[in-house]
């Protein structure tokens, strides 16, 4: 008895899982880089440079470089990018000089997120 | 002379606080942290430094359409400011001090209409509120800035510190002045008494020009100057700002102007030189007059600072200032035919911690009258500078000052000071 509700609970938990995961990958999926571009201009680009290489004007003064997205083999995952995006770097155990952007909609980021991805090779 | 009066007097100038300055309004509108722009809470590094040159913004969105003028953080900011402290005066005779504790609450600063305006203006504002309900204009000005992001003209019009300076010519990352900005030449031998101009004590009316291009910046400004007010031997200087802060019609530099220029050059990115000269007019009271008595002072004060950052987390800075001024003649009833000379330095270091946490420790020395034997103030400062919490910063600092006379130390000064501001 006390197995098949162990197993129950697993089964909901399982099944809540999926469809949140389904959830994040379809706003993941609808993502949209040309819409990004601006929003990584206007928000990211200072710190980031305009071509994802960490080299942005007001980055250059920081303790900490701000991290380029050219190198594929070293981009992080989306859910990292996204969720130091929407909560700064400390959140992803990087620099607190990375502050967060909640006042983006999750949309928002992972339009930001699609258009980061273009600059990696 | 084993003891000076006004000069001792000269000495408490000193721990007058500089306020701290950092505007979380800047960072929320370029959704930043402050230490893109500050080394330590409120001492700009050079992307701050560029910043405030392109007018609160990026310097390559000078002459871009602002698209951020929504929201009402992005230009209003607040800030308060509570000073615990304790200060001790010693004779150098030996005889009994003065010890003073305190817990002020100095008020508020209000800065609203503070930021980048369109493509090419800015304005800041920046209101003092007395804990005891006094209102007081420290800053407001607007600039226009024309231009690309490495070569552009600015114009400031307003009131506003005479200069905006880099690291060692800016203003400091702890508490107090150095000496040699802080403190108006002195001179005791004639029973003139101060001079009451020094570099940094006072934000003033001006019109500046300044040019920029990458790293060099030249401004030259014409200024109102400073007026001298009181009675029965109590006098005190202040911006001639207009109304009542205005000089006297009879005054022979009712119309004068002061004239100053400021060059800063920076080499790489953290390290610079700047320079700075200001010729000024200034009607003084005589002292020991039976009668209202001013004579005109023509003065002119210059200095060089330098920093340099060998290290990320690493500042040394330094610098010297020079002054002549004259004193009263009686015999002539005018100014002396010389001007005496009044010199100081100072070497700072300034080491950061970490984002949120550094240190400062400078030594200063200045000399108010190179005529007066070997009169001279020197002074050690040690503060501890902490972003505590979200808004929250405590500067904590310790100084100690021995005021000399040729012969003797005549008295030492220590303070101990605890700033908490909270700034949104």
């Amino acid at each position: 008895m006390r197995h098949a509700s162990i197993a129950s609970a697993f089964l909901l938990f399982a099944a809540v899982a999926v469809l949140l995961t389904s959830e994040t990958s379809r706003a993941a999926e609808g993502a949209s880089a040309d819409r990004g571009k601006e929003i990584y201009g206007e928000s990211c680009a200072k710190c980031h440079g305009k071509s994802g290489e960490g080299d942005g004007r007001a980055g250059k003064s920081l303790e900490h470089k701000p991290t380029a997205f050219t190198d594929k083999s070293k981009l992080a995952t989306d859910d990292k990018l996204f969720k130091a995006t929407k909560e700064g770097g400390k959140a992803v155990g990087q620099s607190s000089d990375m502050e967060g952007f909640p006042k983006l909609s999750d949309d928002q980021i992972h339009d930001v997120v699609a258009y980061i991805k273009t600059f990696a090779k | 002379m084993l003891c000076n009066p006004r000069l001792v007097a000269l000495a408490c100038i000193v721990l007058t606080p500089a306020a701290a300055l950092a505007l979380p309004s800047f960072a929320r509108r370029e959704g930043v942290s402050c230490a893109t722009c500050h080394s330590l809470v409120p001492r700009l590094n050079r992307t701050g430094y560029d910043y405030r040159n392109a007018g609160y913004r990026m310097p390559d969105k000078l002459g871009v359409e602002d698209a951020k003028f929504k929201e009402f953080g992005d230009f209003n900011s607040v800030r308060s400011e509570t000073i615990i402290s304790w200060m001790k005066s010693s004779p150098g005779d030996g005889s009994t001090g003065t010890t003073q504790t305190s817990i002020n609450v100095l008020g508020a600063s209000l800065y609203p209409l503070t930021g980048a305006i369109a493509k090419n203006f800015a304005s800041r504002v920046e209101l003092d509120v007395s804990a005891s309900g006094g209102l007081s204009v420290a800053n407001m000005f607007v600039r226009g800035t024309f231009g690309s992001e490495d070569h552009h003209v600015n114009l400031r019009v307003g009131v506003t510190h005479p200069w905006e300076g880099y690291g060692a010519s800016d203003l400091p990352a702890g508490l107090s002045l150095p000496l040699a900005l802080g403190m108006p030449s002195f001179e005791a031998a004639s029973g003139t008494g101060s001079t009451y101009f020094a570099p940094s004590l006072f934000n003033q009316a001006q019109v500046e020009a300044g040019y920029t291009y990458k790293g060099f910046n030249l401004a030259a400004s014409v200024l109102n100057g400073l007026v001298v007010q009181g009675s029965g031997g109590a006098f005190g200087a202040s911006p001639a700002i207009g109304g009542s802060l205005s000089r006297d019609p009879t005054d022979p530099n009712h119309n004068t102007k002061d004239f100053q220029v400021v060059a800063n050059q920076f080499i790489g990115d953290d390290n610079a030189i700047s320079a700075y000269y200001y010729h000024g007019s200034l009607s003084l009271p005589v002292a020991g007059a039976t009668t209202p008595t001013t004579f005109s002072n023509q003065f002119d004060k210059a200095a060089l600072f330098a920093t340099l950052a060998p290290f990320k987390k690493l500042w040394i800075l330094g610098g010297a200032v020079w002054g002549w001024d004259h004193t009263y003649d009686a015999t002539a009833a005018g100014p002396s035919a010389d001007r005496f000379l009044s010199s100081g330095w100072f070497a700072e270091t300034n080491a950061r911690y970490n984002e949120s946490v550094g240190l400062i420790a400078r030594y200063d020395y200045f000399n108010p009258s190179r005529s007066t034997g070997n009169d001279n103030v020197q002074g050690v400062t040690l503060a501890l500078n902490g972003l505590v919490y979200g808004g929250l910063q405590g500067i904590l600092e310790y100084q100690v000052l021995k005021t000399n006379t040729s012969q003797s130390v005549v008295r030492t000064d220590q303070s101990l000071q605890l700033h908490l501001f909270f700034a949104y």
